[in-house]
């Protein structure tokens, strides 16, 4: 009986906090046409870019603060709103055990960002306070932005900026 | 800690790269950490999860020992309370039993933890051997925040419960961390080289509330990409939470508008804002412990 019941179980997988997103722990989610739409809405910039350097964590998750880890693009082609900096920084709000976090601490994965590689950004303005983070002045570039994360990191392949583009 | 979520089966058994033509360039692997599934640690050598009350066998899913709680008024009415080893009803899609208990407070610092919270909240508390909070007495009056915390205390729902790891000093957590699914760690050290700072800037019971509410929050968190939605609303809430025993301890409420910079000797100093006060609070670079503090008056 407890065999048949766990073979049926088995039938799906569960992560240890919540059911898996498709079948690709390691990278950020697929975004639906509705979601898709609602952040091509809600991100006051959206840029194609090439991920140049991923900066040094601080070496804690956010609790009594909130933390931020930095990430330096390479503009390509901007689909919304006026970025006219080539290089931006941008920050990422970090939360011990979340699928973008890193392994040993509390990081951005370097599975997920991986330099060379090209994404569409949804981005915000860097309002420069209600965080925290190494407070290196060379993380953060001179343009800076925070990205709305509910927005996933967006592989930039031709499908994926078309449907961007279509969804604005 | 982990890079990602790790698939399991339902009870907790791990999927390994290799099982079922998973590979590793599919995220299957296996990892070190010792701690598994809902974050208890595993022994190796036997496989059991330590769930602070008993041993949890992933591959039975089944507790290794009866319930130390054996007989409550909820059992009878419900057949699958009946079983004393079973777990989370045999219904593991739905609830995961982080300690087998409501709230539940460990480490170094357990008692200075329960005396901030009795203070912040007017309860009167205890603490049995495995940690684990009940409430001895409550004042007629709660306050919002201690409502919440006596509806974890005394929650029957299944996944209400959370985790306080007060520690004396942990070198990765600043003051206090999110950890999601209710847990948090409250490093005491910190707290109070932070409340030396003087009048005006942090105190331990303000962020004790802090990180209790943050937990709590947080204790249906699932494992997203998302970490703004996470955090944010719940940061949010946790410094409203630590306003209301500011504001009993005559204090002026913190604002949230934090900042960072470096030193000369490239540590790393924080700018907590408070709308009379900044506390600068200076982090040294190799052990990530709060070296200095002060506040400073605004003008």
């Amino acid at each position: 009986m407890r065999s048949i019941f766990l073979s049926l179980l088995c039938l799906f997988l569960v992560e240890t906090c919540q059911k898996p997103e498709k079948e690709q722990p390691l990278t950020a989610p697929q975004l639906s046409q509705e979601t898709l739409r609602s952040c091509a809405d809600k991100a006051p910039f959206i840029v194609v870019a090439k991920l140049v350097e991923i900066r040094p964590p601080l070496g804690f998750g956010s609790g009594q603060f909130l933390v931020v880890q930095w990430v330096h693009y390479k503009v390509e082609e901007v689909i919304k709103g006026q970025v006219e900096e080539k290089s931006i920084s941008v920050g990422y709000y970090i939360v011990a055990r979340r699928t973008n976090s890193g392994e040993t601490i509390a990081q951005l994965s370097p599975q997920l960002f991986k330099t060379d590689t090209r994404f569409v950004l949804f981005l915000e303005n860097d309002p420069k306070k209600g965080y925290i983070d190494r407070g290196d002045p060379s993380d953060r570039l001179p343009v800076s932005y925070l990205s709305l994360e509910s927005c996933s990191l967006l592989p930039a392949n031709e499908e994926n900026i078309g449907m961007v583009k279509k969804a604005l | 800690m982990r890079s990602h979520c790790v698939f399991k089966l339902p009870f907790g058994e791990e999927l390994y790269a290799g099982v079922s033509n998973r590979t590793p360039q599919q995220g299957y692997t296996g990892d070190s950490t010792r701690q598994k599934f809902t974050l208890k640690e595993r022994d190796n050598e036997t496989g059991l999860d330590y769930s602070i009350n008993r041993y949890y066998s992933s591959t039975q899913g089944r507790f290794t020992s009866a319930d130390p709680v054996p007989m409550t008024t909820q059992r009878p009415p419900d057949p699958q309370k009946l079983n004393l080893y079973a777990y989370v009803r045999n219904n593991p899609l739905i609830a995961t039993d982080p300690n087998g208990l409501e709230l539940d407070v460990t480490g170094d610092e357990q008692a200075a933890y329960i005396a901030s919270l009795e203070r912040d909240t007017r309860l009167k508390l205890k603490v049995n051997k495995q940690g684990v909070v009940s409430i001895v007495s409550k004042p007629k009056k709660l306050s919002k925040d201690a409502q919440k915390i006596v509806g974890i205390i005394e929650s029957k729902e299944a996944g209400d419960r959370v985790h306080i790891e007060a520690t004396k000093d942990r070198a990765d957590v600043l003051g206090g961390q999110f950890w999601g699914s209710g847990e948090q760690t409250i490093d005491f050290g910190d707290l109070r080289t932070e409340e030396k700072a003087g009048p005006g800037g942090f105190t331990v019971d303000s962020s004790v509330m802090h990180e209790t509410i943050e937990a709590i929050e947080g204790r249906h968190t699932p494992c997203t990409w998302d970490p703004r939605s996470v955090i944010v609303p719940f940061h949010a809430t946790a410094i409203a939470a630590e306003n209301e025993v500011r504001r009993a301890q005559g204090l002026a409420p913190r604002t949230g508008l934090d900042q960072s910079s470096r030193d000369l000797n490239g540590d790393t100093v924080y700018r907590i804002d408070f709308t009379t006060h900044t506390e600068v609070l200076t982090v040294e670079r190799n052990t990530g412990n709060v070296k200095k503090a002060e506040v400073i008056k605004k003008q």
